[in-house]
């Protein structure tokens, strides 16, 4: 039934309310919609350095030699700021984002665990609550996205942090690999500004009498990975209404 | 005050709250009828609309899920150097804990059809994307999001596991999907029987349920009206319903949106 109280109108089945004017639907404008069609949402390949492992072991007469490199993810904070991608209706308090993603390119893997995986499953619906979503992490890099309103306006912004947890090698002290009368040190160096680099990926290796870092049989210390990460699909951003 | 009016060649019948007495009240485009001509200008003078979404609920039900443990895998990556005589060969190497596990939980089916609104809470909040429901230790953690298909809603579950092991744990989720409904031109603007009540050509319907304010006493779900997702130094905060989680790594201060509670 639906009948008057006051200035309030119920409507009602058996005991249950089904709406009334003080306990007031949550509505979406279909209507105002945006589709966002072969939308991307993308993340750039990370700053790295690298970690350098060098080892001699002589037995017998004989000295052996062994040399990784290795490449490193470093600190960092990755801020896109703010893209505009629609306006809502004024007197809108809320927006709902429905989106249907997949990553379309391949990343690097990562040690021993293959192509970092992705938090939200591709081509699939997800209705994203707060607009917000972590898409990937691995290592110790997260990326996330988030549609975010200031005014009428929506705007997407994206980000992407590598953890600082200190130096996660037993670094070579002064980082020299060698040592006071020029002689080879064993042990673990860094790349520039990769002090407390994560390692990612394994670079190369040799296994000379001068494979040590600086010198002329060291195995390549240069980045061929590629971390960088774009996501696309359609998304759909509906305004709406919630009374308080 | 509050009034229902429907309009029949327009197609329109809404629930509004007057803005004034000027005009016919039987006329769409008359002042007082603001609210039923342009609903988007007019959103906190309606109660409903039959051009706007209303959440009417298809399916709804609460499922524990069992999250099983993921042990601690090493990996040994590097390089070892030739035979020695005599002599262990140098290697240089990393071993790497952990592992990492991605599964897709079906918490139940619906009858929505494709692509349908829906919701997921937990604890009667609403389940951010990614939303970490579990930290053992600083390295391990396990993070969930919610998807649709056309005939069920699962959980995306992402499990990492370090140099300890992520431990087994339950939680109970409340499923929520929404149907999509088109107004029905067979019936009429407004309807009744003994049996129920019909409105805005099948829009709303006494028998069915709809996402609304909630009523003192019933068991509210937090809609979050803002950003619930940060990550600073490796780490993430979600937050909803008014709360934050964060992993131990987060460094940032991203404050819980402000949201409101609806009942079914």
């Amino acid at each position: 039934m639906i009948f008057n109280e006051g200035a309030d109108i119920f409507h009602t089945q058996g005991s249950r309310v089904v709406w009334s004017t003080t306990r007031r639907p949550v509505v979406l404008l279909p209507n105002n919609k945006v589709t966002l069609n072969s939308f991307d949402i993308a993340w750039p390949h990370p700053a790295t350095s690298d970690a350098y492992g060098y080892s001699a072991t002589t037995s017998g007469g004989f000295t052996a030699y062994a040399a990784a490199s290795f490449v490193t993810i470093v600190p960092q904070e990755w801020d896109s700021g703010l893209t505009a991608v629609a306006t809502l209706p004024a007197g809108c308090n809320y927006f709902q984002v429905d989106v249907n993603l997949a990553r379309i390119n391949s990343l690097s893997s990562y040690l021993g665990y293959g192509e970092p995986p992705v938090l939200l499953p591709s081509e699939q619906w997800h209705t994203l609550d707060g607009a917000s979503a972590v898409a990937e992490r691995f290592s110790l890099l997260v990326r996330i996205f988030r549609f975010e309103r200031i005014g009428n306006t929506v705007y997407l912004r994206r980000k992407q942090s590598v953890a600082n947890v200190g130096a996660r090698f037993p670094w070579l002290s002064g980082n020299n690999p060698t040592n006071g009368a020029g002689g080879q040190r064993n042990g673990w160096t860094y790349g520039s500004g990769g002090i407390n680099g994560h390692p990612v990926s394994m670079r190369a290796q040799a296994f000379n009498a001068f494979s040590n870092r600086g010198q002329s049989g060291m195995a390549a210390t240069d980045d061929n990975t590629n971390y960088a990460s774009t996501w696309r699909g359609t998304v759909i951003i509906t305004p709406g209404y919630i009374k308080a | 005050m509050s009034v229902i009016r429907g309009f029949s060649v327009e197609g329109v019948v809404a629930c509004f709250d007057e803005p004034n007495q000027i005009g016919d009240i039987f006329d769409i485009n008359a002042p007082r009828n603001a609210p039923a001509k342009d609903p988007a200008a007019n959103l906190t003078a309606l109660s409903w609309h039959s051009d706007l979404f209303q959440y009417e609920v298809d399916t709804e039900f609460s499922v524990t899920i069992n999250h099983s443990s993921l042990g601690v895998t090493t990996y040994r990556i590097g390089s070892a150097g030739g035979g020695l005589p005599g002599g262990t060969p140098p290697a240089v190497y990393l071993d790497v804990y952990g592992d990492v596990r991605v599964t897709d939980i079906n918490l139940g089916a619906h009858t929505a059809g494709a692509n349908p609104i829906f919701m997921v809470a937990l604890d009667g909040r609403m389940l951010p994307s990614g939303h970490l429901i579990q930290q053992d230790t600083t390295d391990t953690g396990r993070f969930v999001a919610p998807w649709v298909s056309a005939s069920n809603v699962f959980l995306r579950e992402t499990a990492m596991s370090g140099t300890n092991a992520l431990a087994g744990t339950s939680r109970t989720y409340r499923v929520m999907v929404f149907r999509t409904r088109a107004k029905d031109p067979s019936k009429p603007l407004f309807a009744g029987d003994a049996s129920g009540l019909q409105l805005a050509r099948g829009i709303i319907d006494s028998s069915r349920k709809y996402a609304k304010q909630v009523a003192v006493g019933e068991s509210p779900y937090a809609i979050n009206l803002g950003p619930t997702i940060d990550c600073v130094n490796g780490g993430v905060r979600t937050a909803t319903g008014g709360l934050t989680f964060s992993e131990a790594l987060y460094a940032g201060a991203m404050a819980a949106p402000a949201y409101r509670n609806i009942g079914l």
